[in-house]
């Protein structure tokens, strides 16, 4: 498809090196490479032509074109919904293909012009921000635009980039960076000479560029044998029939701009002053002096080769645009000098003739139709200038009445043109409205830039007016709230300083107005933005004067609003503003009190929304107050938030629910971490899954191209947490749940990240054949993606997963790799990593060459270590190399230092490694041991034996358990000491847990839970973020491990087993 | 040419505290890059000494996204 004008007999010369650079382009498009080619020059340089040309090109290749043109006057994003909607017009089908499960309203609504969008139905569940919107909006062309380059390459042609409004130009940098691997190829012309260094076009362009990810061109002008060749073609005869002279005088006047050289050889021709001599075309004789020496010039001549009433006429469409619709320029030529509508038609027609416009592909405006367009932006230029001053206002005033009474305020994509046009025929009260309308339109769509200009525009005509003295009160209170509207704008923008200085002036707007509702919002503004900014003297006094006005003039909303923000100044926070409470006590006493204010007012109103926020708020205020040992107090301050978490619900308000839970896990794992108790007994990992799964949720609305890889991501947390706190049921569960996610999202970082995180799993129960071969797919991974993956994570996994399945020599081989990567790298973190990791290995091989080898890699672990910060473990990795070898010398002395060593090297570094706590206290037992100091050796053994038999109590499932147990060699040497000391038996009470332990998976006490709640499998599959298969086959498993035939006697069981 | 493989020379980590509800993934998979404070909260030691690739993988699995990645420009990358 290629809705191009099929316009220029004129030949396209000299540009071979600019169409090979657009062929590279599409080639690259092509093979998936997606690619942004960015031409400039200057007017008449042959910008559109070039494209147009190449645009003929693709014709035949089978690519979908589509194109579009920045105007001024242009509703936000245009380029991108202008070449959007000319597809809506073509081929619905395929648009709407591409827009299939778009989760954007905002998209859909610009893209169909309102058509068939349902916006309560794509209503998400969560209130996004401002930049969350646009994020999502932005994602959303990027998915069209994806999904419209699968089946053929997609060419895109943004025409007068220098035109466009700013949000286009964040959009065309968002999509050029994220889209990569796509059949799209973006080309963007637009005027280097006229683009002013502060548009953003020039900052993205500068940032593109430097990012590689756009080539730019800037297009030379003509040389004498192009230009001669230009001239046989305008002529059309072969190049050497142009007499060189001829070239000569046009490249003297046109100095290689093709544009001027066209025109002159147009006019030539009309004049009559080229003739043909015997060695071609040449010049007239007397035809030197005639020739016109400005493109202005030029083009006068052309043009007075039409009627007066034509070039009126075509006056007329100058003042419209460089784009206009028939129907609009007959309204206005018929209103303002009464020319009819076929005289028009005769006028647009001799137009055509002579090549000043050119019928474009009618533009899918709604309503009406811009079929026209002049054949240059500088034809354009020369008539607008001709008109006069005075008659191009009346002209521009004609063209907005004309507008307006067409579509009145019913065409959004309109508001942007009426008040040009209204602002330039000097009718500056409608054109102040049409801003004000066109800003918030632009607002709507989260074009923030475009809203803060439209209404700069107003506000800047209105200002004049509301500085008269005798100005009406109407007028005062619409400039208000423009003010106030560019103030919500520029906060989105964070331009603080700017925020503030229309805080002031629409303070001065209401004292003049002495109007106490428009004083309260200029309070609880000003104090917000205090808050904010940490100016605590200003959000009190701002906010208190709040809370006196909301009493005089507020409703009640606005008073529990008030009484919040005077909390919030005391906190110095925003609700649901994620910073520090860094206030001091009295403080957060004063915010308190007042949180409860505001809560009391809200309960008298009983909105949830409110509810929910300060309870939240109470809750967190109330926990900092409390000291750390007052159980109580904390209990109190928890349950404020498990209120808000219930508002939240009641609401659902996923985000705010996300925020209680955060503030819920957090307070948990504290008091866990304090009380000593593992935070997995706690419900830790249930809120760890509560809060991913929302999330991704989120996720998935702002983003919803991603959502398997969230999904993948979301569980593969879990799983790291899981195993490094022992709970090793759930972490192969979720592991593998990530793993296949992982697959859907055809990812293969997060796939190779999931399957070397089951590795290490697998790995840690013992299961080595299992963690060989997860290690195996990662490395396979790594030899086939095109994404670049750190490799010697997979020689890590390889390696130690051959150590575990016994294969020694590979085990080596790997780990040695794994060694000099990480010394090639250079990175000390890994080189003590691999050293650490390969002293261990040689240890274990127990002889003596491999012992000194073993020894000293560990010495160096243990020094690269010392230098570091953190709980760097490889330092205690080295201690228990050194301490085995000395054992194994008889060195008992020297083993038992470096045993403690070790122990205290954990203690200092805060280490929580499992393995290592288990290991540590066992090598000291082993060494007290040899030294004969039995109750020492006993003491270690028993804290071994307690961590040890502390994780072996999270793991549910009895196979694995025994495997943990087992199958690890520490562990089994560990039990065997420990039963011949008689600390090993069914009674010690942690281990007699492990014995009664219910024989269900975590995951399937879920389903039992949920089965027991009375929750369909379609409910349980959505809930756990499993399929309904998966939930069957749950369901499967456990009826046969408790022995029950129907979902009544499972529920029964659950009660018994207090699963419910 | 778009090349998602580009690699930026630097990131700066910022650990979101209220996010934080002190799960430990971050100093499990980089111990040499985080820790826990009193409060059961990560702080930052020096996130120079591991390699992008990790620092990237450490912010994607903390349950809450509480660590926040940026690149030299100031951009942020994660969550993004």
């Amino acid at each position: 498809m290629n809705w191009f004008p099929e316009r220029h007999a004129t030949p396209l010369v000299g540009r071979e090196r600019e169409l090979d650079m657009l062929r590279a382009g599409y080639d690259a498009a092509r093979a998936g490479h997606s690619s942004l080619v960015l031409i400039s020059g200057e007017p008449g340089i042959g910008k559109s032509r070039l494209i147009e040309a190449f645009a003929g090109e693709l014709a035949e290749s089978g690519a979908l074109v589509l194109s579009a043109r920045c105007d001024d006057a242009d509703p936000p994003f245009a380029p991108f919904m202008l070449a959007l909607r000319e597809l809506a017009r073509e081929d619905p089908a395929e648009l709407q293909r591409a827009l299939q499960d778009s989760l954007s309203p905002d998209l859909k609504m610009l893209v169909t012009a309102g058509g068939d969008a349902d916006p309560a139905a794509l209503a998400p569940r969560i209130t996004l921000s401002g930049a969350e919107e646009r994020a999502r909006f932005f994602d959303a062309v990027v998915l069209v635009l994806t999904r419209l380059s699968e089946p053929q390459p997609l060419v895109l042609f943004l025409d007068d980039l220098h035109l466009a409004d700013e949000p286009s130009v964040h959009l065309l940098r968002h999509v050029v960076r994220v889209i990569g691997h796509s059949a799209l190829l973006i080309a963007g012309i637009y005027r280097d000479t006229d683009l002013d260094p502060r548009h953003p076009l020039e900052a993205a362009i500068v940032d593109l560029y430097r990012e590689r990810r756009a080539t730019r061109l800037s297009m030379r002008r003509l040389e004498l044998a192009d230009l001669t060749e230009l001239i046989a073609g305008l002529l059309d005869v072969p190049a050497n029939d142009v007499e060189i002279g001829l070239a000569q005088a046009i490249q003297a006047e046109a100095e290689g701009v093709p544009f001027f050289a066209e025109e002159l050889v147009l006019h030539l021709r009309e004049e009559g002053l080229l003739q043909h001599g015997p060695n071609g075309w040449r010049l007239a004789e007397n035809a030197g002096p005639l020739i016109p020496q400005s493109v202005r010039s030029v083009v006068g001549h052309r043009l007075s080769h039409l009627e007066p009433r034509a070039v009126e006429t075509l006056g007329v469409a100058a003042v419209i645009g460089t784009e206009f619709s028939f129907d609009l320029l007959r309204d206005v030529v018929e209103r303002r000098s009464g020319i009819s509508r076929a005289d028009a038609q005769r006028d647009i027609e001799a137009a055509l003739d002579r090549r000043l416009i050119l019928e474009r592909p009618p533009r899918p405006q709604v309503g009406r139709d811009a079929p026209y367009a002049f054949a240059h932006d500088q034809i354009r230029d020369v008539l607008y200038l001709n008109l006069g001053q005075i008659r191009r206002r009346l002209l521009h005033q004609a063209v907005a009445e004309s507008l307006e009474a067409a579509y009145g305020e019913r065409e959004p994509s309109q508001y942007a043109a009426l008040a040009l046009h209204y602002g330039a025929g000097e009718d500056l009260g409608r054109a102040a409205h049409f801003s004000a309308l066109a800003g918030r339109r632009a607002l709507e769509l989260h074009a923030f830039e475009d809203a803060e200009r439209h209404f700069s525009e107003a506000i800047d005509i209105l200002e004049t007016r509301a500085n008269q003295p005798e100005a009406d009160a109407t007028a005062l209170h619409d400039y208000f709230d423009l003010l106030a509207s560019r103030e919500a704008t520029l906060a989105e923008l964070s331009q603080s300083e700017r925020q503030r200085r229309d805080l002031r002036r629409m303070a001065d707007v209401a004292e003049r107005n002495d109007d106490d509702a428009e004083r309260l919002v200029v309070a609880m503004r000003s104090a917000r933005l205090a808050v904010l900014s940490g100016d605590r003297i200003e959000s009190l006094r701002m906010a208190t004067e709040a809370v006196r006005l909301a009493g005089i003039a507020g409703d009640i909303d606005q008073r529990i609003a008030a009484m919040a923000r005077w909390a919030e100044a005391h906190a110095g926070r925003l609700l649901g503003e994620p910073s520090r409470l860094l206030r001091d006590r009295d403080g957060l006493i004063a915010a308190a009190s007042r949180y409860r204010a505001a809560l009391k007012l809200a309960r008298e109103t009983n909105e949830t929304g409110w509810l929910a926020r300060l309870s939240q708020e109470i809750g967190v205020v109330d926990w900092a107050l409390t000291d750390e040992n007052d159980l109580d107090a904390r209990a109190a301050a928890r349950s404020w938030l498990l209120d808000a978490l219930d508002h939240w619900r009641a609401i659902e308000d996923a985000r705010g629910e996300i925020t209680a839970l955060i503030a819920l896990a957090y307070r948990r794992s504290y008091e866990s971490a304090v009380a000593g108790v593992p935070p997995a007994e706690r419900g830790f990992v249930g809120f760890l899954e509560e809060i991913r799964r929302l999330r991704t949720e989120e996720r998935h609305l702002v983003r919803e191209s991603l959502k398997p890889r969230a999904q993948a991501l979301a569980l593969l947390s879990v799983h790291v947490h899981c195993r490094e706190f022992g709970v090793y049921q759930t972490a192969l569960e979720r592991g593998r749940e990530a793993l296949a996610w992982a697959g859907r999202a055809a990812d293969p970082r997060v796939e190779f990240y999931c399957l070397g995180g089951l590795s290490e799993t697998e790995r840690e129960l013992g299961r080595a054949t299992r963690a060989l071969e997860y290690a195996e797919r990662a490395a396979a991974i790594v030899a086939t993606s095109e994404t670049a993956l750190p490799a010697q994570r997979a020689q890590q996994w390889l390696g130690l997963a051959c150590f575990a399945v016994g294969d020694l020599d590979r085990a080596e081989r790997h780990l040695r790799a794994l060694l000099s990567t990480a010394e090639a790298r250079g990175l000390t973190t890994e080189i003590a990593e691999a050293t650490a990791t390969l002293a261990s290995f040689l240890a274990a091989r127990a002889d003596d060459d491999t012992d000194r080898e073993a020894f000293d890699l560990a010495r160096r672990a243990i020094n690269l270590s010392v230098g570091m910060q953190g709980s760097i473990p490889w330092g205690v990795y080295g201690l228990l190399v050194q301490a085995e070898i000395f054992l194994r010398q008889g060195d008992v002395p020297s083993a038992v230092a470096s045993a403690t060593a070790a122990s205290s090297w954990m203690q200092q570094r805060e280490i929580s490694l499992r393995r290592l706590k288990i290991a540590v206290p066992f090598m000291r037992y082993r060494a007290y041991t040899a030294a004969g100091l039995r109750h020492e050796a006993n003491s270690e053994l028993k804290l071994a034996v307690e961590e040890l038999s502390r994780v072996a109590s999270w793991i549910h499932d009895s196979e694995l358990r025994r495997g943990y147990l087992e199958d690890v060699a520490l562990h089994r040497a560990l039990r065997d000491a420990a039963s011949a000391a008689g600390l090993w038996s069914p009674a010690t009470p942690l281990l007699a847990k492990v014995d009664n332990a219910v024989p269900l998976t975590r995951r399937e006490s879920e389903v039992l839970r949920l089965v027991s709640a009375g929750k369909t499998n379609r409910d349980i599959a959505d809930t756990l973020f499993i399929s309904e298969k998966t939930v069957a086959r749950h369901l499967t498993n456990i009826f046969a491990k408790i022995d029950c035939q129907s979902r009544t006697q499972a529920a029964a069981y659950a009660y018994r087993h207090g699963i419910v | 040419m778009i090349d998602p493989r580009r690699n930026t020379t630097a990131l700066r980590v910022v650990i979101d505290r209220e996010r934080c509800i002190g799960s430990e993934n971050c100093v499990a998979s980089a111990p040499s890059v985080f820790r826990l404070d009193a409060e059961g909260k990560a702080v930052l030691l020096d996130p120079s000494t591991v390699d992008i690739e990790t620092l990237r993988l450490v912010a994607e699995i903390c349950p809450t996204e509480a660590i926040v990645l940026e690149d030299d420009a100031g951009n942020q990358i994660f969550p993004g």
